[in-house]
């Protein structure tokens, strides 16, 4: 059965659609997997590498019921949260292709140049050092106020790494950093009415 | 004049027995640690240690400007035989100027209360040897900086802390001698029953 040539022209031209919407559906799909492929496996990687930390910390500081030393690892397990979070949803908005606003935040959202990640890096590496060296000087003792003293310094230096990876992380993936306040050394001292040495000692 | 007699020795007696269980910083020796809230003092507990049950004092009687830490002792009868008193970090000073100055004061106080004490202070070799690496050597263990001074009721100890090369802290243990000797009895047959 032959068709009416009028029927035959709309389906070439039903085809021709079809055909077109196929190609620009799979060039967009292309377009949108070249792209997110670089961002989202280097934000995985990151994303990876703190959420260990996240595993790590959490086990530290479930072998404290509390004292200073407990609340800086926590101090770091927030610091390392948050920097979780962020990466989440900045690697979230990337897939989505949604624009990230911050508007209540202080410091604007940008990516970093290389010489600022160097340099952030440099300071986080300087860390580091600090930070393993008061673990060698903890490991020196088996008790005591002197071990208290260098585990507490240890946690203290752990949360100003986690605080530099955050700083790092924001420039390097463009999202601003939530300021977290660290305990002041006062909050660790004793209060009371200040006497004269004579009468207190 | 038997009777007044007796009340004079009553009250001497009494007196020196108060006497001898004011603690520093307003605190009383051999109190529990739930007597010790009754004298205005909070505190934290912390995991029991080679001196038994632990704390950190986060509100006392009395304080002194610049310490920071205090941390107390209960044994294992829950009877506060040990306070540590640790100062504010002294920083950016490697020679240790401000924090030996302190000590020396404090040093010079302790002695006019406990009389002469016994002084050990022992400068690290090569370069520890030198001022500016003072709290260096203190901080690596070359150093050693400390002073006892001791009673028959009371043993204190004077001492400095380094935190790093240029930060440091002066520390004075007090330990109650009578109660000590009780912790120390119990502790040894604890040790014994464990092996």
């Amino acid at each position: 059965m032959r068709l009416p040539p009028l029927v035959g022209q709309m389906k070439n031209v039903l085809i021709v659609i079809l055909l077109t919407s196929v190609i620009a559906l799979a060039s967009v799909l292309g377009l949108v997997l070249q792209d997110t492929e670089q961002p989202n496996s280097d934000l995985d990687r990151d994303m990876t590498r703190v959420r260990a930390e996240i595993v790590e910390a959490r086990r530290e500081s479930e072998k404290y019921s509390s004292g200073l030393v407990k609340s800086f690892i926590d101090l770091r397990l927030s610091v390392l949260q948050a920097t979780d979070a962020m990466l989440d949803q900045k690697r979230r908005s990337l897939f989505w292709r949604i624009s990230l606003r911050y508007p209540n935040m202080a410091s604007a959202a940008r990516v970093a140049p290389d010489q600022e990640l160097t340099e952030i890096l440099d300071e986080l590496r300087q860390a580091e050092d600090r930070a393993n060296q008061a673990r060698t000087e903890a490991a020196r003792y088996s008790g005591g106020l002197v071990q208290s003293m260098s585990l507490a310094r240890v946690a203290i230096d752990d949360v100003a790494i986690s605080q530099l990876r955050l700083k790092f992380y924001s420039a390097k993936h463009g999202f601003p950093i939530l300021t977290i306040s660290a305990p002041k050394a006062n909050d660790s001292a004793t209060k009371g009415k200040i006497v004269q040495d004579r009468d207190g000692l | 004049m038997k009777l007044i007699l007796t009340l004079i020795i009553v009250a001497l007696s009494s007196s020196a027995l108060a006497q001898s269980d004011q603690a520093p910083l307003g605190l009383k020796w051999g109190v529990s640690q739930t007597e010790i809230t009754a004298l205005g003092a909070e505190f934290r507990e912390e995991k029991e240690d080679s001196y038994g049950k632990g704390v950190v004092f986060t509100k006392l009687p009395q304080v002194i400007a610049d310490a920071e830490i205090v941390l107390g002792s209960f044994g294992y009868n829950d009877r506060l035989y040990r306070i540590v008193i640790i100062s504010k970090s002294f920083a950016n000073d490697p020679f240790g100027s401000s924090v030996l100055s302190r000590y020396n004061s404090l040093s010079s106080l302790l002695s006019e209360k406990y009389g002469k004490p016994s002084v050990n202070h022992r400068l690290g070799d090569s370069i520890y040897a030198e001022p500016r690496y003072f709290l260096s050597g203190v901080n690596n263990g070359r150093t050693s900086w400390y002073t006892n001074f001791k009673t028959p009721e009371i043993f204190v100890q004077l001492g400095l802390l380094a935190e790093d090369s240029s930060s440091g802290r002066w520390k004075i243990i007090y330990e109650n001698a009578a109660i000590k000797k009780d912790f120390d009895k119990v502790k040894q047959s604890r040790e014994k029953n464990a092996l």
